[in-house]
This record gives C-alpha cells, sequence and structure tokens, in this order.
C-alpha cells in the first residue's frame, strides 16, 4: 500500500476576523499565520454536501437551514455545508478552479459563519489610526475599499476590508477586528493609488479586481470611534459629513450588515438590536457624501481625516 | 381619542428596544420596519411603563425626577405621550 494514497492533505491557517481558522484550501486573499498549536475556532475542509438539506426548518433559492446547519448553493460552482459557527465544508462543481472558490469561502461563507456566531458583521472596510478606528459603508461599488487604501497612504493602518466585523470588549466597547485579508481593489484604484507593486492575483480569473497586499496591516482589535456611511453627491444631496440621528443610525447599521437577508436568517433580532444598540453608545455614525471620480479622492481623504481628528 | 391626565396607557410589546448609552434608547417596530430613538426623559417615560400608566402618573414621576415644573411638564408629557400613541409604541385606554 502506497502511503501516498493516504497523504494529508496540506493545512493553510489564518487569522480572520478575530477568528483562528485552519483550512484544507488554500485561501489566497487571505494572509497566511502559523499554526498556533492548539484546536483552531474554525475548520474549513473539502467534503461532500448534499443538494438540499433534510429537515430544513427555512429555505430559499440558493440555501437550506435546519438547526445550526446552512446550506448554501452557488449554481454550477460550488456548495457549502456551514455548522454551527465553526465548520465548513465545501464540493466545488466540476471545472470550478480552487483559487476562485477561495474568494467564495472568504466572503459570503465566512460571512454566513460569523452570523452564526452571533458577531456584528457590516459591509464595510476599516482603518486605524493613533490607536483608534473608523468604518466605512456603502452599497457595493460605493469606493470603500478604494477610500480605505488611500487613508491607508495618508497614514493610516488597513484594518478590514469589506467584512467588517464589530466586536465587544470586556467593557462593551466596540471594538473592530481585523480581518485578516487583503484589500481588493479594481485594476484602475490600484493604478492610481500607486499600488501595483503591491498587486498580488485577481480575486477571480477574468475579474479585473486583484488582491492587494495592505501596506500596513493591523493585528490587535482596535476601537471604534465612527462609521462613515459613503454617499454620492448630487443636485439633492450636497457634499459634507453629517451626524445621523439615533433612529437613522440604527436603520444604518442594520441595512449596511454583510448579506442582511443570511444574517435575519440566523439571528434573533432581538440579539442584533442590542449589539447594534451597544455599538451607538460608544460610536457615531456619519452619512458622508462626496462626488465621486479620483480627481476628489485626495479631497474626501482630507476631509474623513479632519473630522475624524475634530471627534477627538 | 384625546389623551388627557386620566389616559391609561400600555407599552406596544411587539417593539424591540434597547438602551444606548445611559440615557437614550433606541426601538424599532419589525411590522412596520420603522425605528424610534428616545432621548433622556422618552427613554424614562419609556422604562416607567414597563408597567401600564395613566399620563397623570407619569407627569408626576417626571416632574419629580427633572427640574420642570408641573404645567410645562404635563403639556410637553402630552403632546409627547400623543406622539407615541401615533406611532403605536403605547396603546391608550381611557380609564
Amino acid at each position: 500500500m502506497s502511503s501516498a494514497v493516504f497523504k494529508r492533505s496540506p493545512m493553510y491557517h489564518y487569522f480572520i476576523s478575530g477568528l483562528h481558522v485552519s483550512s484544507e484550501l488554500e485561501l489566497r486573499g487571505a494572509i497566511p499565520r502559523e499554526p498556533r498549536g492548539e484546536t483552531d475556532d474554525v475548520s474549513i475542509r473539502r467534503g461532500s454536501v448534499p443538494l438540499a438539506l433534510d429537515g430544513a426548518t427555512a429555505t430559499g433559492p440558493t440555501w437550506d437551514l435546519a438547526g445550526d446547519i446552512f446550506l448554501l448553493r452557488v449554481p454550477r460552482l460550488i456548495r457549502f455545508r456551514i455548522e454551527a459557527g465553526r465548520d465548513i465544508v465545501f464540493e466545488t462543481e466540476p471545472g470550478f478552479a480552487d483559487c476562485d472558490a477561495a474568494g467564495f469561502v472568504l466572503g459570503t461563507a465566512f460571512g454566513i459563519l460569523l452570523h452564526q456566531r452571533g458577531s456584528l458583521v457590516l459591509h464595510g472596510s476599516a482603518v486605524a489610526k493613533d490607536g483608534r478606528s473608523i468604518a466605512i459603508c456603502g452599497y457595493s461599488g460605493a469606493g470603500k475599499s478604494t477610500l480605505a487604501a488611500a487613508l491607508c497612504g495618508d497614514g493610516c493602518s488597513f484594518v478590514a476590508d469589506d467584512i467588517c466585523v464589530v466586536g465587544l470588549d470586556g467593557r462593551q466597547r466596540p471594538m473592530i477586528l481585523p480581518d485578516g485579508r487583503h484589500l481588493k481593489l479594481w485594476k484602475e484604484s490600484i493604478d492610481h493609488l500607486g499600488l501595483a507593486e503591491r498587486r498580488g492575483r485577481a480575486v477571480r480569473e477574468s475579474f479585473a479586481k486583484y488582491y492587494v497586499d495592505p501596506p500596513d496591516p493591523h493585528a490587535q482589535p482596535s476601537p471604534l470611534s465612527a462609521v462613515y456611511v459613503l454617499r454620492e453627491a448630487r443636485p439633492s444631496l450636497k457634499e459634507g459629513v453629517e451626524r445621523l440621528s439615533l433612529p437613522d443610525a440604527m436603520r444604518t447599521l442594520d441595512h449596511e450588515a454583510y448579506r442582511p437577508r443570511f444574517r435575519a436568517k440566523l439571528q434573533p433580532r432581538p440579539q442584533t438590536m442590542a449589539h447594534v444598540a451597544a455599538v451607538l453608545s460608544r460610536a457615531k455614525v456619519f452619512r458622508l457624501v462626496r462626488p465621486r471620480g479620483f480627481e476628489h479622492l485626495q479631497d474626501t481623504v482630507a476631509a474623513v481625516q479632519a473630522h475624524w481628528d475634530s471627534l477627538g | 381619542m384625546s389623551v388627557g391626565l386620566d389616559t391609561t396607557l400600555n407599552r406596544n410589546d411587539e417593539l424591540l428596544h434597547a438602551s444606548v448609552g445611559a440615557e437614550e434608547c433606541v426601538m424599532m417596530s419589525i411590522e412596520a420596519g420603522s425605528y424610534y430613538g428616545l432621548n433622556a426623559v422618552g427613554s424614562r417615560i419609556w422604562e416607567l411603563l414597563e408597567s401600564p400608566k395613566t399620563v397623570g402618573q407619569l407627569c408626576r414621576q417626571i416632574c419629580e425626577e427633572f427640574e420642570v415644573d408641573a404645567q410645562t411638564c404635563e403639556a410637553a408629557v402630552v403632546i409627547f405621550v400623543d406622539d407615541l400613541i401615533k406611532n403605536r409604541i403605547v396603546h391608550a385606554a381611557e380609564s
């Protein structure tokens, strides 16, 4: 019997959104770490994933939920079985490349796992300076990652991109947990910000979006002082920074959740609300209206920096 | 129905609520998809309504706890309570 038959899959180790992760799949997009020699918080492995869950209590076009097991189907590409905020098992469809699978694992699948753990997950980026952090939210394509990268070019350190977990420390202070991932930027952002030397592989083949090694990643949880929600200036919406009222801030943080439809299925509403209220006890939420376009980016960076400094 | 000092108020138990900091409070109606924020006095009124109370009882309590004369307090509380009823945050019943 050849020992090669029983060769163990290589294990990759990461520290993602505050969790120690071991993975059979190389997760391009996450920053590799040394194994830590004890049980990891999350295990990601290849295995058999059914097309549907038996005994599902809730179901949607691409998912089934049964107890603490969530089944996610990405038609023709990949399926996930995500259990108890701890295990992700995936099965790829024939012809779907592992390197492309990593994007789905790190994105939606990991987001679902974080929801299962009861985490507050914002769809946004975060940067830190002087021991404090800010989160930048906004709809897909609003320019969150580009603004975060530009702030990193102006003295801030990188904390999170896309999946931004807000934990509470022992004193109930909201803390952004470093996501342990690379930035994801479109080619034109990379070129404009002069980050070509840090550009890694494409997020997916045939995508002009690339992983970028963050220049100065922040390794520790960082107290959150403010959330900025990006909006584009238009005649009826003037440029500037405006603090949102309490109910508007609550609504906004609720809506800026990562994959909010899945969150709604996985977390009891009162729990989410209590978590958001705890965040709002310490952090302020602002609407940041600015013109789009790279020609305005440095002005926006200066406006955010000045406003952030004014918060004290 | 107009709100008077005899009007008894009950919380709408379907609302979710959570404290924000030491004084404020935020609420959500899942049914209406609406969010509400209450300041220090509003939060205190909501807290007092853990068991049903009349507007008069609320006014007396608020007058004791905050620096405000009875007349101003009554006028403000009646307007505020009217708003709570319109937004279905509390229900009113004539006692």
